[in-house]
């Protein structure tokens, strides 16, 4: 099979699939198996979409921002934090247990405290974004510093690297496979609760676009907003394994 | 450079139990721009010996004089592994030690990639470690052990996973770089032959608690070859029964 045709199959047969689901779930609605009440058909989405767009751009715009600044500033400081408490072993064990207290807790669950904190704006909102984004890239740089590989160390020892020296050139770029899992798991957790977070302060970004629309019994809106945060959610996870494989780590093995 | 090993002794903590005494007395003197190989059982300390000497473990007790002192701080040493940093490249690998001695980074990949221009890897500069077959990495790692520009080279028994012909050239570019700056090398190895194929002079360490039973001095004659690596086999293994009998 040459290359040209692997790759039209790559996206036809994709293409197909949801091309066929799509017909079967505007059938089901049209002979009336399901009410369109409850399940608008494909079509009706479509409809929505195009009355709709500016409303829904604008509230898109807002989750993107919200976990923007979220996810950025709980990354960059897990990732310093992550290496600090990873590379002093008394921090690790001072900070450890309280760590293992605290990241379990549903993130969900910080929101009416936030809400105390900083009011019925959008500060909780971002202030749940940064939670999701802080845990995932602490806990893996931690790991990430605390299991580079002790060769490495010893070659730098051995063509005589400084301690900084060490920390600079060997252990953060060796805990970048470690650091970048944090990342990616980190923009999952943030596209999970931010919406989530939106929803409880009710009426901001594309959480608020579906809360608002459930109200109204509109469920055309509702799935449409769903269906925007699944397209950003997979436009993110592909920039970011763009960025992991030519920014982060471009010298891992490329996989066949 | 000469390297003078008086009276050595290495132990290392084992769990509750007395500690593990893996160096007992090991006298050695390596004479300035030889290639000296340490031959001995597994498990015998050659190893520990050898970041004795680079500085990278300490010893309980006994002295190493290095004359003339060394200009740079440290020895290097080429490792069983190849053990290049896998998140640079061939020529990034290279400029590593200079890098840490504050050269600029343009500098630095200057001079690594001369050397890389020796050993002939030069088209493989901007290659990642995964990129190269198992010679080349260990060439290349040879290459950046050599960019400290010590007069000694420590090398632990680093073409052991490596194809006989690639070792046979690696074999060859080490005594070229060693007659080239007069550099003394200290090789560990299980390989008796090698051992004797390559070195001035063999030391043959006894099992642990080690010493050095003989410091031999091979004749580039084939037939004492065979002799000789006979003669070596047989220490090692009477040093194990005895080290075995020790132990019952």
């Amino acid at each position: 099979m040459t290359l040209r045709r692997i790759r039209i199959q790559q996206w036809l047969v994709p293409l197909s699939g949801i091309l066929f689901c799509l017909f079967i779930w505007e059938v089901l609605i049209r002979f009336g198996f399901i009410r369109s009440l409850f399940l608008p058909p494909p079509t009706a989405i479509l409809f929505a979409l195009t009355k709709n767009f500016g409303y829904l751009i604008s509230s898109a715009a807002v989750t993107v921002r919200d976990i923007a600044v979220g996810y950025v500033a709980g990354c960059a400081v897990g990732i310093a934090f992550g290496i600090l408490i990873g590379y002093y072993r008394l921090l690790n064990l001072a900070i450890s247990p309280l760590l293992l207290i605290i990241s379990p807790i549903p993130i969900v669950t910080f929101m009416p405290l936030f809400i105390i904190w900083f009011g019925l704006n959008i500060l909780p909102v971002i202030a749940c974004a940064f939670i999701a984004a802080f845990f995932p890239c602490l806990l893996n740089t931690i790991s990430g510093v605390r299991n580079v590989d002790y060769r490495w160390i010893e070659v730098a020892k051995n063509l005589g690297a400084t301690n900084y020296q060490i920390l600079q050139k060997i252990i953060i770029p060796a805990a970048l496979p470690h650091i970048a899992d944090g990342l990616r798991l980190s923009i999952q957790i943030c596209f999970l609760i931010t919406p989530v977070a939106e929803m409880i302060m009710g009426q901001v970004g594309l959480g608020g676009f579906i809360w608002r629309s459930a109200d109204l019994f509109k469920t055309d809106l509702v799935i449409l907003g769903q269906l925007t945060l699944g397209v950003m959610g997979l436009f993110l996870y592909r920039v970011f394994g763009w960025v992991e494989s030519h920014i982060l780590l471009p010298w891992r093995p490329v996989k066949a | 450079m000469e390297i003078k090993i008086k009276e050595l002794r290495k132990s290392f903590p084992n769990k509750g139990l007395a500690p593990l005494v893996v160096l007992r007395n090991i006298n050695l003197a390596v004479p300035a721009g030889n290639f000296v190989s340490i031959i001995g059982p597994s498990g015998c300390g050659k190893t520990t010996l050898l970041k004795i000497i680079a500085g990278l473990e300490k010893a309980d007790a006994g002295d190493i004089e290095i004359s003339p002192e060394s200009v740079s701080p440290s020895i290097p040493i080429i490792w069983q592994e190849h053990r290049l940093f896998p998140w640079r490249t061939v020529l990034k690998n290279l400029a590593f030690p200079l890098e840490l001695r504050k050269v600029g980074r343009e500098q630095a990949e200057v001079a690594a990639r001369q050397l890389l221009q020796k050993l002939n890897l030069e088209e493989f500069a901007n290659y990642y470690p995964w990129q190269l077959s198992g010679g080349m990495a260990h060439l290349a790692s040879i290459g950046r052990a050599l960019t400290i520009n010590s007069q000694c080279l420590l090398m632990d028994e680093p073409f052991a996973s490596v194809d006989y012909q690639a070792k046979h050239a690696l074999f060859r570019r080490v005594k070229e770089i060693q007659s080239e700056k007069g550099s003394t090398i200290i090789y560990v190895t299980h390989d008796v032959r090698d051992a004797i194929q390559y070195s001035d002079r063999i030391a043959v360490l006894s099992a642990r608690p080690s010493s050095v039973l003989e410091f031999i001095k091979p004749t580039p004659n084939d037939l004492s070859h065979s002799a000789l690596e006979e003669h070596i086999w047989e220490l090692l293994i009477e040093s194990r029964e005895v080290a075995q009998n020790n132990l019952s």
